[in-house]
């Protein structure tokens, strides 16, 4: 791991077409994240979140444009991918193996795996080892999930809507649980596994949601994108900073997100 | 990765080794029986024409009086056939369909293991599995089966006996072939899983596929390994000729005796002259108007001094066209795997 300033994310005029759609799902996205951040990617259904977030984590592959992720191609190759952790949508898991036995899988998969921490936090988020992953509630998947992308120790975790399944409750102590594995405050210590200051240390994150609540919570960056393009970037402080001395000085972050999705909702307008 | 790849795949496996067993159990109880019949004929050290004949005869119908040896020997037969088709269907096809459809494959391609790596072992898995498999069956097949295959070797021709090992049927149920074919329907498999990246498709995909190869194979394309032998014998017709077919088509004659090539395999009879130019002439006057006595037909037809020209594989040849079929199907599994390795690159897992 490296603690140099270079840029987690880099994307240049990257674009996304679905062929059986013949529609861009993200066109001439230039972008680039720092590092330690936890970056939040706002916008609204089919902004082109999901489509950012798989270009990053390999799964897809750009038709127009570059993007490097940790200064190489996504998923350059096994040493890479280990490098960066990733929640797909609706939290994908093998629904006929047990919460332990995707453990297994990430201690298998993973050359970096931290067993005691994934151990420490299954414990603590109260998952019961031996229950088929089917059997769980969409809280305790995105649990597990969380878990096995934070467990193999990234520099870049990348969570594509990992609350979006669960009620403003569940939401909400997912979120901070979130925070905790991030910043090291939570499971890691408290159990006395001396696993050290959480498995998050160092780590960047971006997280996507359409709600932005979720957002505030944890971010420091926001990265705001509608209809494929992106209306802005930066950290919070600055971004709301520079919203009040345009509009009014008690503005606060939702209605200065909510001027740029206006913004781009209008700039698709006009294009049309 | 090995571990994934065996946890997602063992209770699929233990499906099909428990329904290979099933078979293998009878094979095992009723062997020695066979055996046993096969040595109390004396045709392990029957020597001529003379004595094999008659007591190949004996054997067959010992053979065709117990129902339960022939149910065992085709069922034997039907599950070599269908094992490839299994493997293809509940290994293969699922393999990338599944996961595109439940979502898994972004779990699994996120891992800290590439998608070259994820795919090379689970094929690599899928196929040393499905030869173990296969191979443990078709060698105790071929092992039950020796001695009515060794019984039907010998002069004698097919009536009222089994077909020899190198029918295009049989064939394709003994010795090394049935193991490629295996691996390649598990490619077949893989490889629609991966194309069309949904389940059901796939499935059918597989099936067609494979059954069209494994059709083709046989009618088309074996017969080609080497170049046949050709003998020529002449056609003699009477009441009493097993296996004789005969119709008069207005003025077209067809006629036809089994070529009777000791353990060959004959995959073509062609009607000649005396000469060996082939037979066009119309039939003769007297098989025009088929009377209930064809005496006359018969001493006309064989008046003509027609000559019966068969194409064949002498038997002398199987093992060399397993050899060959074996070669022949593991570069198609291989050619597919090239399919799948350039396909898993590009694709987008969900």
């Amino acid at each position: 791991m490296t603690t140099s300033t270079a840029p987690v994310l880099q994307a240049e005029n990257l674009g996304k077409r679905y062929r059986n759609r013949n529609r861009w799902a993200l066109s001439d996205c230039t972008l680039s994240i720092p590092a330690g951040r936890i970056v939040g990617l706002v916008g609204p259904n089919g902004a082109g979140k999901t489509t950012l977030l798989n270009l990053a984590a390999g799964l897809l592959r750009p038709d127009t444009g570059h993007i490097r992720v940790l200064g190489a191609a996504p998923a350059a190759d096994a040493a890479h991918l280990a490098r960066v952790g990733y929640v797909a949508q609706d939290a994908p898991l093998y629904a006929q193996l047990s919460v332990a036995d995707h453990l297994q899988l990430g201690a298998h998969l993973n050359p970096g795996w931290d067993a005691a921490w994934a151990t420490a936090r299954i414990t603590a988020a109260g998952l019961p080892p031996k229950a088929k992953t089917r059997t769980l509630s969409g809280g305790q998947r995105a649990q597990l999930a969380v878990t096995l992308a934070v467990a193999k120790r990234p520099e870049l975790l990348i969570l594509d809507e990992p609350a979006a399944a669960l009620d403003p409750l569940a939401r909400r102590e997912f979120l901070d649980a979130l925070a905790d594995a991030v910043t090291g405050s939570g499971a890691g210590t408290g159990t006395g596994t001396g696993v050290g200051p959480g498995a998050g240390v160092g780590m960047s994150v971006v997280l996507s949601s359409h709600l932005l609540t979720d957002l505030e919570r944890v971010c420091d960056h926001l990265i705001i994108l509608t209809a494929g393009r992106v209306q802005a970037n930066g950290a919070i402080t600055d971004l709301l900073a520079a919203h009040r001395a345009r509009t009014k000085p008690d503005a606060d972050v939702e209605d200065m997100v909510l001027t740029y999705l206006s913004r781009g909702h209008h700039t698709q307008e006009e294009t049309r | 990765m090995m571990w994934l790849a065996w946890r997602q795949f063992r209770t699929a496996a233990l499906t099909m080794s428990a329904l290979t067993l099933a078979i293998l159990l009878p094979l095992a109880a009723t062997g020695p029986h066979l055996n046993h019949l096969f040595t109390t004929q004396h045709l392990n050290h029957c020597g001529t024409p003379q004595t094999c004949t008659p007591a190949r005869e004996a054997f067959f119908t010992a053979i065709k009086a117990d129902t339960s040896i022939l149910v065992i020997y085709f069922t034997a037969i039907v599950m070599l056939y269908l094992l490839p088709a299994l493997l293809g269907l509940f290994w293969g096809a699922p393999l990338a369909s599944r996961e595109t459809e439940t979502g898994t494959l972004r779990l699994a391609w996120t891992q800290s293991v590439t998608r070259h790596r994820w795919l090379t072992v689970k094929l690599a898995a899928g196929a040393t599995a499905a030869t173990i498999l296969t191979g443990l069956l078709s060698w105790a097949v071929t092992w039950w089966s020796t001695p009515i295959d060794q019984a039907a070797h010998l002069a004698g021709g097919e009536q009222g006996a089994l077909p020899n090992h190198f029918n295009p049927v049989v064939f394709g149920a003994r010795g090394i072939a049935p193991v490629a074919v295996a691996v390649f329907g598990y490619l077949i498999g893989v490889t629609a899983g991966l194309l069309l990246r949904r389940t059901l498709p796939a499935l059918a995909a597989t099936l067609v596929v494979l059954a069209a190869v494994q059709i083709a194979v046989p009618v088309a394309v074996r017969q080609h390994y080497a170049a046949p032998e050709r003998t020529s014998v002449p056609l003699i017709v009477d009441a009493h000729h097993p296996g004789l077919e005969l119709s008069v088509d207005g003025p077209t004659l067809h006629v036809q005796t089994p070529v009777d090539v000791p353990g060959a395999w004959v995959f073509s009879v062609h009607l000649t002259d005396a000469t060996g130019a082939p037979f066009h002439a119309p039939a003769p006057q007297a098989c025009q108007t088929m009377t209930d006595d064809p005496t006359a037909c018969f001493a006309a037809i064989n008046a003509l001094h027609l000559r019966q020209t068969a194409d064949y594989q002498p038997g002398t040849r199987f093992a060399q066209f397993q050899a060959e079929e074996t070669a022949l199907y593991l570069l198609l599994s291989l050619a597919l795997a090239g399919v799948c390795l350039r396909r898993v690159r590009t694709m987008a897992p969900a």
